[in-house]
């Protein structure tokens, strides 16, 4: 009934994942994937296997990938499973239509702070649905993530409470060290959509490394409701979504069949300006672990330029030792990630101010608890 | 004027006057298609989940029209007749209406 996947090289933590994300699961997570090679049960799952698929679907909001699965008759599926998954699908698109309601009325506010409005980027989501995926109507989303430039961050944040009643999840008093040094901050709107809004696509060394004029270059155009709206380039996404595939942060198999969708023969990443990012940004090792992974836990056919790089490249020795620091393990690599952060920056003024944050700032952070806790503060 | 616009075309789907009222989806509402018909976002974050039949009636409204110009459009498309159609077509139209996903347009 299943066939074997093949591997693509010696990265551990794909196998690890294999072990997370059972054979039927990861099936049904590449559904509607061009070039996957992973076969699917010919017969509805039992009780028992079904409880452990809808924990997968409603994990890594895969509703839209599994309803169509059983709608097209791809998947075997009882009456009562399809209607189960149908109930599970309407309330994420439910969501989606409230997350893209939300996204107009952000984009409206920032186009009306300063006299030329604050530019953005979309993040993930709608963005990486419809210029990564094949097939965008299978790609679901739960929060709105955008990316305003640095010095932006903090007035974006005061309207954003101030103008649509947000609540800022990120407590005073560490709000200036929040808006400078963190990746994002997190606002509930009083409809109750999340917004991140992001200053990096990435915390730690990685995103001190990532050049900002990069995500900010080569915009791609969607539309979000009934507006168009800039995302980031097709490479910079792919790259973002092999970053959030470092960590063990929810929604894994999303973040995986974003990088899978990037690597199809018929994808519109450019490999050789993917390539040539990673090595701007010091990353060739995520981008080279990621696709690896992808290939591997989804059955993709290695057959593009970019999974042939992707398995003869493991990256510098440096990236290979940052990319450690960032799977949740003991409290030492959660100090080193801080570490390296400092290490990474390009400014001195950057490191200075950002080691007074850490060491002067009651913060709640783990990290910086316990680098005060290690000086005795 | 807009609450009276609604209350007269819920008035004449009901048949207590001429269905002579052209009704249009509010054009703040977003929707997408679903498995099973389509799921609607109103302007004032009410949702609603419709039927295939309801997303038929829904694709009609792209544009002001009398329930008795939708129900026509409906009969041709599905091979039936005008007057089976628009019974179907009341109650669809008239959650809709009271829901504020439907506008009457002068």
């Amino acid at each position: 009934m299943t066939i074997p996947v093949p591997s693509t090289g010696g990265d551990k933590s794909a196998h690890d994942l294999m072990d997370d994300y059972p054979i039927v699961v990861r099936a049904l997570a590449s559904h509607g994937l061009k070039g996957t090679r992973l076969a699917i049960p010919e017969d509805p799952l039992d009780d028992r296997g079904w409880g452990l698929l809808s924990s997968a679907i409603k994990n890594n909001r895969l509703w839209l990938v599994a309803a169509d699965a059983v709608l097209s008759g791809t998947w075997p599926a009882t009456l009562d499973q399809a209607e189960r998954l149908f109930d599970g699908e309407e309330a994420m698109v439910a969501q989606m239509l409230m997350v893209e309601r939300a996204t107009l009325e952000v984009a409206a506010l920032l186009d009306s702070l300063g006299p030329h409005g604050i530019d953005f980027r979309v993040l993930k989501g709608p963005a990486h649905a419809q210029i990564l995926w094949g097939r965008p109507e299978l790609r679901a989303w739960g929060d709105l993530d955008i990316l305003v430039p640095d010095s932006r961050v903090g007035v974006v944040a005061d309207a954003l409470v101030g103008e649509l009643g947000a609540r800022w999840h990120d407590p005073e008093p560490i709000r200036d060290s929040v808006i400078r040094f963190a990746k994002s901050l997190t606002f509930t709107l009083p409809s109750g959509v999340e917004v991140d809004l992001h200053r990096k696509v990435v915390r730690g060394p990685f995103g001190e490394a990532v050049r900002a004029d990069d995500l900010w270059a080569r915009a791609r155009e969607i539309s979000v409701a009934n507006g168009t709206m800039n995302a980031m380039s097709a490479e910079a996404m792919l790259i973002q979504s092999c970053f959030h595939a470092l960590s063990r942060d929810p929604f894994q198999l999303v973040r995986l069949r974003d990088i899978a969708e990037g690597c199809r023969q018929d994808s519109t990443i450019d490999s050789d300006r993917l390539i040539a990012l990673a090595r701007r940004w010091d990353c060739e090792a995520v981008v080279a672990s990621g696709v690896s992974r992808a290939v591997d836990l989804l059955g993709l056919e290695p057959g593009s330029d970019l999974t042939r790089w992707a398995e003869s490249h493991s990256g510098s020795a440096k990236q290979r030792r940052w990319m450690g620091y960032y799977v949740d393990g003991p409290p030492t690599d959660r100090m080193m990630l801080a570490l390296s952060t400092v290490r990474a920056s390009r400014s001195w003024s950057y490191r200075i101010a950002y080691l007074r944050s850490l060491l002067f700032h009651p913060g709640r952070d783990p990290i910086t608890v316990r680098i005060r806790r290690l000086l005795g503060r | 004027m807009v609450d009276r616009d609604q209350g007269r075309a819920r008035s004449d789907l009901r048949g207590d006057s001429s269905t002579s009222t052209r009704l249009m989806r509010d054009p703040r509402v977003l929707w997408r298609r679903v498995s099973r018909g389509a799921v609607l976002l109103g302007p004032t974050g009410v949702t609603a989940q419709i039927s295939p039949t309801g997303v038929a009636v829904w694709e009609c409204l792209d544009e002001p029209r009398s329930s008795d110009a939708v129900a026509e459009l409906l009969g041709d498309r599905f091979g039936v007749g005008v007057g089976d159609v628009h019974r179907d077509l009341v109650d669809t139209i008239g959650e809709l209406v009271d829901l504020g996903m439907i506008i009457a347009v002068p």
